[in-house]
């Protein structure tokens, strides 16, 4: 008995649910995975649906997480989208698949569950300590966009779109959800098939592509071609020329490190934008994603109930940091970031913030409630600075 | 006589990249003919050599070997070939995927993705250039380095080393195969088997590394090598069912000489249902 | 040794390629490219005329190079064990101007 690819309708289902449900609808052909708490139901979700899926989805079972992300490379090469999803000590694991698919360009989504570290840490509790490590965590100079959902709904829609901004871009993205949304389960809304922008990438033949109605430049994106497409396609994860062969020469590395970089910040208005909540009266502003977006909105409500002037400013896409969104509305306010780490999130608000940011570093393997963020505020607006 | 010198192009040149040519090996480098007997085999197999292969390298010396051949080809991270292949295998099953990497990126780095590969029977052809030591770093001891010879990170003895013969078959490898780089008219032959091969083939390829390795070790030069393969190698007997254990496998070394047994042949062919 | 090591006066060079004509088949060229040679002399040791020695002078690319005899068979052993894609042999009537 076979299912639809995209099962559209309203469903009750968990986070990880929904970016298997996600990955589905953007067109996945390709899952290699590796078991880690709590990414694990990701991985069986997709098992369990690819079986009665008519279309051919490779899944491989990898003995780690190395292995995991550098299969997702090669199944990308070959022109089909794949993904994997891992936990915090899987995705340490994975820094160096995510540079080489980085400096190579491979489009590939990687879905990071967070959960507390370091090390083996809290495997079964949330965490929000991979904010730096999915911006700095592979050596050398690499921008990768990274989508932080904070619904059900957000799970799945991020995963399109971050399967989209990799082909359109050719990139890997990631998708850091935490232990909470993973288990979390409200309604998701799965919209019909033909609503969904699905973008595939570009290849020399067909060099004209366009991701929410704008056509990506070539000079940003130069396409390639895929193995088995009979024009030599050839990449290295030494420094190369545009035709993918080693070059080490100065001016070239240069050229590619910018152009690795300037490709993702051209198009950053593409990717979700931050929601902004209350901000235009607001005396204070709450800076946060993820699961603790959502206590902080709440936060908010209660503290509006007590005549507080609270906004939210909700974080959709954590890299590139949305910085002139931020800098518009620092002005006039005070600044709480609210994270489930021990200083994370607060160094690109304060690289961009010019003044005080105060902040709720939450980290006890719990998510910081309402009424411990509510308590913050109002010290914060009583003039406690610390 | 007039020649027209821009038609002097090498036999194989069309599955060369030319433009990357001369290879940064050194001289008496074994890789350069190993890589021309891929080229042969490749074509005696009949694939389309521009069409069908691609070929997967990983770190070292042998990583570079994929940028010089004029098909499909990636060089990935240290160790990390044969996960890479995988995810190419699984993308598109009618790909021929040929791995062609050193022994310290298939056996020490990379040695935990070699027996999972080989035990789920991914159907590709990895053909490990064993030099026995880690070329481009300065010739460090690796996993195949023979226990009597002597490289920068020796203390006294080195570690036993790997038999990969023994190690693929235990491995559950359906294709194993063992050859030097000296036969050069048997291992194109071989190496257009193991392509054929629906299965995980493996082909241990005894290489030299004269330069570094060598030059400690005692076999100095290229010349010096080859002969040294062709002397050492014995074809394996495999009437006599001891072929298999793992003393008959094993390579011998002497400081002094270089090479003194290298055991070749094909270990085992066995048809499987491939995984594609 | 001496006699071995003459070179083959039918020898056409430029500043990459030396060719020779193969001595018991006219119809093939023995060609040496320079440019890629790395005078490890595998190919010395594996010709089975002893049609090949190296050179005393070195390439622009600082390397000694085999120098043909004349008595190359053609029969592409030398070119199988080159690591450097540096030798092949060629029809004349395909490479003549």
């Amino acid at each position: 008995m076979s299912e639809p690819r995209i099962l559209t309708g309203e469903h009750l289902i968990s986070g990880n649910e929904a970016v298997a449900e996600g990955a589905l609808a953007a067109g996945l052909q390709g899952y290699f995975g590796y078991p880690i708490t709590p990414s694990t139901s990701i991985m069986e979700r997709v098992i369990k649906r690819i079986q009665k899926i008519d279309d051919r989805i490779s899944f491989v079972q990898m003995e780690d997480e190395i292995a995991s992300i550098t299969a997702v490379a090669g199944c990308s090469w070959t022109r089909k989208k794949a993904m994997t999803a891992t936990s915090g000590p899987g995705f340490s694991l994975m820094q160096e698949g995510i540079g080489l698919a980085g400096f190579t360009e491979t489009p590939l989504v990687l879905v990071n569950v967070m959960r507390g570290g370091p090390s083996t840490g809290l495997p079964t509790f949330p965490g929000q300590q991979e904010t730096m490590q999915a911006h700095f965590g592979s050596h050398g100079d690499y921008l990768i966009p990274t989508l932080v959902p904070s619904s059900i709904q957000e799970c799945f829609d991020f995963t399109i779109e971050a399967f989209n901004i990799a082909e359109a871009l050719r990139t890997p993205v990631f998708v850091l959800s935490d232990q909470i949304i993973s288990v979390l389960k409200e309604r998701l809304i799965i919209p019909e098939a033909d609503e969904i922008e699905i973008v595939n990438r570009a290849s020399p033949s067909n060099p004209k592509i366009t991701f929410k109605g704008e056509e990506i430049d070539v000079d940003f994106v130069p396409p390639h071609n895929a193995f088995g497409e009979h024009e030599k396609s050839f990449a290295t994860g030494l420094s190369h020329d545009p035709s993918g062969h080693v070059d080490l020469s100065a001016d070239n590395y240069e050229q590619l490190i910018d152009r690795l970089h300037n490709k993702i910040m051209k198009y950053q208005h593409l990717m979700p934008q931050p929601d902004l909540f209350n901000i235009d009266d607001a005396e204070i502003v709450l800076v946060a994603f993820g699961s603790t977006a959502r206590a902080c909105r709440r936060a908010m409500i209660l503290a509006r109930k007590e005549g507080l002037k609270v906004g939210t400013f909700k974080i959709n896409t954590l890299w590139p940091f949305p910085k002139e969104q931020i800098e518009k509305v620092e002005q006039g306010r005070k600044i709480l970031v609210v994270e489930m780490s021990r200083g994370q999130l607060i160094w690109p608000v304060e690289r961009y913030v010019h003044k005080h940011v105060h902040h709720l570093a939450y980290y006890r393997g719990q998510i910081p409630t309402p009424s411990i963020i509510l308590d913050k505020i109002r010290k914060v607006l009583g003039g406690d600075n610390k | 006589m007039t020649i027209d010198f821009t038609k002097l192009h090498h036999n194989f040149e069309t599955s060369l990249t030319s433009k990357m040519l001369p290879t940064i090996w050194c001289s008496g480098c074994s890789l350069g003919s190993n890589l021309q007997s891929i080229i042969r085999g490749a074509k005696q197999a009949g694939y389309d050599f521009d069409h069908d292969i691609v070929m997967i390298s990983g770190i070292g010396c042998t990583g570079r070997a994929s940028g010089y051949v004029n098909i499909d080809g990636f060089h990935t991270t240290h160790g990390r070939a044969l996960p890479f292949a995988t995810g190419v295998k699984n993308g598109n099953p009618d790909l021929e995927v040929i791995v062609f990497s050193g022994d310290g990126d298939l056996f020490a780095i990379g040695g935990n993705h070699f027996i999972h590969t080989a035990r789920r029977g991914t159907d590709m052809t990895v053909i490990c250039n064993n030099n026995s030591t880690y070329g481009l770093t300065g010739g460090q001891a690796s996993a195949t380095s023979f226990e009597d010879t002597v490289t920068p990170t020796t203390i006294g003895k080195n570690d036993k080393p790997f038999n990969l013969v023994d190690l693929a078959l235990g491995a559950g490898a359906t294709f194993v195969a063992r050859y030097t780089t000296a036969q050069y008219n048997t291992l194109p032959r071989v190496i257009a088997q193991a392509m054929r091969h629906d299965g995980f083939a493996f082909i241990d390829l005894v290489s030299g590394c004269p330069a570094i390795y060598g030059k400690r070790n005692g076999y100095p030069t290229g010349e010096y090598m080859i002969k040294n393969f062709k002397e050492a190698s014995v074809e394996i007997d495999t009437s006599d069912p001891s072929y298999l254990l793992s003393e008959n496998t094993a390579i011998e070394f002497d400081r002094k000489v270089g090479y003194t047994k290298i055991p070749i042949g094909i270990f085992r062919s066995s048809t499987m249902e491939g995984k594609f | 040794m001496s006699e071995l090591n003459n070179q083959n006066e039918e020898v056409i060079s430029n500043e990459r390629f030396d060719t020779y004509p193969a001595s018991k088949r006219k119809d093939r060229l023995f060609v040496i490219d320079r440019m890629r040679c790395k005078g490890c002399s595998i190919c010395v040791s594996v010709c089975p005329y002893d049609a090949l020695f190296m050179s005393k002078k070195k390439s622009t690319n600082g390397f000694i190079y085999p120098i043909e005899n004349g008595a190359c068979k053609a029969c592409k052993k030398c070119l199988y064990a080159c690591p450097d894609f540096a030798l092949s042999i060629h029809k004349v009537e395909e490479v003549n101007k």
